[in-house]
């Protein structure tokens, strides 16, 4: 076990660290955080590239391309390291921390309480619930006379939930077809996950938070602290340039509400 | 729940470690918990029995791990079992998928070693319950080759069990039928996994003279995880799990189809967590809500109609 004086010791570093991180990151964005004084290994980024459109293989040979590739590479710069990305199995991306093989998880990966004894999450950087959809032009109505939902999806579970309770849902087979019933006024207002909202085109428009979250992560292994704070600075610097609702805008058509 | 959604029989899970933790001494307070509630419920009771204690393998084995020289333990226990639980399990299911490697301790599968087993188990059981039905374990549906050490072809280590005699060592077999990107009417091939693939192996029930038996569906279901390559739509599993229903209804060697799985207790974060009916806060998913409606229609059409707009389907086979 550790003696007081020196936990306290390590708190002061880690203090410091940060400090020494914000003082980097309030300089112009495209600055590195840390003069490197030796090599630096690159950033092993795990992700699975099989999620649209968030890391996906655009063909053969080609490398993964999507909002998460993206995000890693706009995070690398930041602090300092070079970007590495390892395709791997969604199953085996935890393990992939654990077992050291790589740095960070970016891979449309939601929070889970159950992986905190050695994983750690930063704040989301996506936010994918379900949320509410309406023709263009037109306003929520609260609560929705005919909601329309994709049978057996998040938003369908959502909608079952939903105060207070529309008067009619109708469960439809495909997004298409929930989206094509809000268009033609069949419905009021439909649920859809923030991604299929986003894409849907310019006949609905995306209306709030969504009414559930489901929030996209990224994780790393416990013990990397120094790591874990760079990244959290490094989304949060993202954020406020708005270099999050750029690659939103890039990979689903227009900025999350 | 179960029994709110309409379900007869539930198809549970019994660890022999868990129920024999030493040799000999057995445990039956859980097992007791879980098969008097499911009958208090008015629910039948089929145990698949399987997981090997650590006293009873060698170590750095797995719980799938049984040397020859502890079947007649696990025979033992199986005896118990059904002495134990006369009158309130209806059937037992010996060993789970022994066509898997991994289900086979890590050894290459060995259906003429898997018949020996169910031999034991069988006579064991019977000499302790007549009356208890002994089902042989179901298979993994699976594309292996010939030779391969990972998994042997379903249909090709059922044709190897009666090759070695275990047609008179079972009253009915246990299948697995999971439908992967597949409809439930997709019509059954031997190089493709699907629902209808069950067909095949009960041909070769009947080839071998078997067709007065049972074989019932005890694990079965399409799975929606949007990662998994062999999962479908979620307006779709509904639509396939609910068909399924409709065609098991005309088999008549088929007594129930039991949907795999109903919950989990914690996520895995993976494909597997699409297969629950439930979310593990027991918060229950629209498939759930569709069973529901079919225990009460009795028509998969009608219970889709229940579940969905009927008027607005479009998939591209019904």
């Amino acid at each position: 076990m550790q003696s007081s004086a020196t936990r306290l010791g390590w708190l002061f570093a880690a203090w410091l660290l940060a400090l020494t991180v914000l003082a980097g990151l309030a300089s112009p964005r495209t600055a590195a955080v840390f003069i490197p004084t030796g090599p630096i290994p690159p950033l092993r980024v795990g992700m699975d590239p099989s999620f649209l459109p968030f890391e996906f293989y655009p063909g053969p040979d080609l490398p993964p391309l999507g909002y998460d590739v993206d995000l890693a590479h706009a995070i690398g710069p930041l602090i300092g390291r070079e970007v590495v990305i390892v395709p791997m199995a969604y199953d085996g991306l935890a393990d992939g921390l654990r077992t050291g093989q790589l740095d960070l998880v970016i891979s449309a990966f939601p929070y889970d309480p159950r992986l905190t004894q050695d994983l750690v999450f930063t704040g989301a950087y996506f936010n994918a619930g379900p949320v509410r959809v309406v023709r263009a032009g037109q306003t929520a109505p609260d609560p929705p006379q005919r909601l329309a939902v994709e049978l057996g999806t998040t938003s369908d579970v959502a909608a079952r939930r939903l105060k207070p309770t529309p008067a009619t849902v109708l469960r439809l087979a495909s997004p298409e077809a929930v989206i094509a019933a809000v268009v033609s006024g069949e419905a009021d207002m439909a649920l859809l996950d923030m991604v299929t909202a986003l894409q849907a085109g310019p006949t609905v428009e995306v209306v709030g938070k969504p009414v559930e979250d489901e929030f996209y992560v990224i994780a790393t292994r416990k013990d990397l602290t120094v790591l874990f704070t760079q990244v959290n600075i490094a989304l949060e610097t993202l954020r406020r340039d708005g270099v999050l609702d750029q690659l939103t805008f890039k990979w689903m058509g227009r900025a999350a509400p | 729940m179960v029994r709110q959604m309409g379900a007869p029989t539930v198809v549970e899970y019994f660890p022999w470690a868990y129920s024999e933790p030493r040799p000999g001494r057995y445990d039956w307070e859980h097992a007791d918990l879980v098969v008097d509630h499911a009958v208090r419920q008015g629910l039948r009771v089929v145990a698949r029995l399987d997981y090997v204690p650590q006293w009873a393998r060698p170590a750095g084995t797995t719980t799938r791990y049984l040397d020859e020289a502890r079947f007649p333990d696990f025979a033992r226990f199986v005896g118990a079992f059904a002495r134990h639980f006369a009158g309130r399990v209806d059937a037992l299911i010996i060993w789970n998928e022994p066509n898997l490697a991994f289900e086979w301790g890590g050894r290459p599968p060995d259906p003429a070693a898997y018949t020996r087993l169910l031999a034991q188990a069988y006579a064991a059981a019977k000499a302790a319950n007549p009356d208890i039905q002994v089902l042989a374990a179901g298979l993994a549906p699976t594309l292996a080759r010939p030779g391969e050490e990972a998994a042997m072809s379903d249909l090709a280590f059922l044709e190897a069990m009666y090759s070695a005699g275990a047609g008179s060592h079972f009253d009915g077999l246990a299948l697995h039928a999971y439908g992967w990107s597949f409809p439930a009417d997709d019509p059954p091939d031997p190089n493709i996994v699907n629902f209808r693939r069950v067909e095949l192996l009960r041909e070769i029930m009947v080839r071998h003279g078997d067709g007065g038996k049972p074989a019932p569906i005890t694990e079965a279901g399409w799975n929606d995880h949007p990662r998994w390559t062999k999962a479908v739509r979620p307006t779709a599993r509904i639509q396939y799990t609910l068909a399924a229903l409709d065609r098991v209804a005309t088999w008549d060697w088929c007594p129930f189809m039991a949907v795999w799985a109903f919950r989990f207790p914690w996520p895995s974060r993976t494909f597997q967590d699409n297969w629950a009916l439930l979310d593990e806060d027991f918060t229950p998913r629209p498939l759930y809500a569709a069973l529901s409606a079919y225990s009460a229609t009795g028509n998969a059409a009608q219970a889709f109609g229940v579940a969905a707009d009927p008027s607005r389907l479009t998939l591209p086979r019904p």
